[in-house]
């Protein structure tokens, strides 16, 4: 019954105030017109439990129509707002889109980097990057591609790239080649026969990589977000981008075991591309052929 | 003591104007013009505490704010082109303050368009198709 009450309390109050204000009125000239639209109002208010039946919100419809009528700057506004998305938008896709090129750049200069250095024969260099706030800086940044942290770096000012791993793919004639001691070559195939069972392994390990930024095992909320990742893709544009289809590439991929060259590598990207040791992860691709 | 102020304002206002006339009947006019003025800017602040009030109690009986303000920008309309409307008038425009009459009455309906639009939404959709 509180409705009724609250009806019965709004048509008093609107028609009091309605013959106050014919009251108020300076002459006869605008009686007839303040007078209808002082009875329209009161039948408004007769009529609003009906109106609440039937559509959303009378009072907010006549609110928005009358303000928009009084101030038609109200009306810009909303178009301003959504151009604004729109920007916003497009700058999300331009970031995006650096992103994915500055990646590519990087891992076809630490390919050429390696293989100069090295003398290896290096399938793919994979660079994962990921923006870093400006302000904390923190294992919390946002990753690339995924829209949720696009929303994330639009409150911050400044976005920074950061390598946060790298995956260097050897090739495996080249690498047995320049493996000169017959005891590493035997140290290399257990290895290789090792990978059918140990596939779970460089996986998990995989995934923790893509977000562990410092702390790799302090990352169980990686299967979350996957990153960007760009391949250099110089023999085999056709392998996967992204994190999710490293999965198959891990059926003929292993960690390498550690060795001279491998030892090369990490120090190298250290040195010249300031990454950390544990962000960077060497796999030995296996061959086909290879016993 | 408000009261006598603004009589006595009133009165001065008038036999300065007639004094006037004679003279410099564009000075009438503005003397005219110029009390008119004076009064109806020393009642803005009388009006504003009753408006308080009237927002309070509409506030207080659950009356949506839409319906007050509505209510008083027809006040304010009517008001407003009546007092242009006499000033021209005095003037001795009665053409102009005829159109002044005119645009306060089509702005009052102009406001009252809104609600004529839900009403007759709601009419609609009661009667059935």
């Amino acid at each position: 019954m509180t409705w009724l009450g609250e009806w019965l309390k709004q048509i008093i109050f609107v028609v009091l105030l309605s013959s106050f204000i014919e009251m108020l009125l300076p002459n006869r000239s605008m009686e007839r017109y303040v007078k209808m639209v002082l009875s329209l109002l009161v039948l408004m208010t007769l009529l609003n439990p009906i109106l609440k039946l039937f559509s959303g919100n009378p009072v907010e419809k006549l609110q928005q129509a009358i303000e928009e009528q009084l101030n038609p700057k109200g009306s810009t506004r909303s178009g301003l707002e959504q151009i604004l998305k729109q920007g916003e938008l497009l700058r999300q896709s331009s970031l995006e889109d650096s992103l994915k090129w500055t990646g590519n750049e990087a891992a076809q200069q630490m390919k050429t980097q390696i293989e100069a250095a090295t003398g290896l024969d290096v399938d793919r260099v994979a660079v994962t990057l990921k923006l870093e706030k400006a302000e904390a800086g923190t294992n919390s940044g946002s990753k690339a591609g995924t829209n949720a942290d696009q929303q994330d770096a639009d409150t911050q000012q400044y976005d920074r790239p950061v390598i946060s791993g790298v995956k260097v793919y050897l090739n495996p004639a080249e690498a047995e080649a320049v493996m000169a001691s017959p005891e590493e070559k035997a140290g290399q195939e257990p290895d290789a026969n090792q990978s059918a069972s140990a596939i779970t392994v460089p996986k998990v390990q995989q995934v923790q990589v893509g977000i562990g930024r410092i702390e790799i095992e302090a990352a169980p909320v990686a299967a979350e977000a996957p990153e960007v990742t760009q391949n250099s893709a110089a023999d085999d544009p056709s392998d996967g981008t992204v994190n999710g289809s490293k999965a198959e590439e891990d059926e003929s991929a292993a960690a390498a075991p550690e060795s001279e060259e491998t030892r090369k590598i990490r120090s190298l990207l250290e040195s010249s591309w300031d990454i950390e040791d544990n962000k960077i992860r060497i796999y030995q691709l296996q061959n086909e052929a290879s016993p | 003591m408000e009261m006598i102020q603004i009589v006595g304002l009133g009165l001065i206002a008038a036999i300065l104007s007639l004094m006037m006339k004679e003279q410099k009947p564009i000075f009438a006019f503005l003397i005219a013009a110029f009390a008119g003025i004076t009064i109806f800017l020393f009642l803005i602040g009388k009006i504003g505490t009753v408006l308080e009030t009237l927002e309070e109690l509409a506030a207080a009986s659950g009356v949506q704010n839409v319906y007050l303000k509505t209510i008083l920008k027809i006040i304010g309309i009517a008001y407003i082109a009546e007092f242009g409307a006499q000033i021209v008038r005095d003037a001795g425009q009665d053409s102009i303050a005829s159109k002044i009459e005119l645009a306060g009455k089509v702005l009052i309906i102009v406001l009252a368009v809104p609600i004529i639009g839900i009403i007759i939404e709601t009419v609609v959709k009661l009667l059935p198709a």
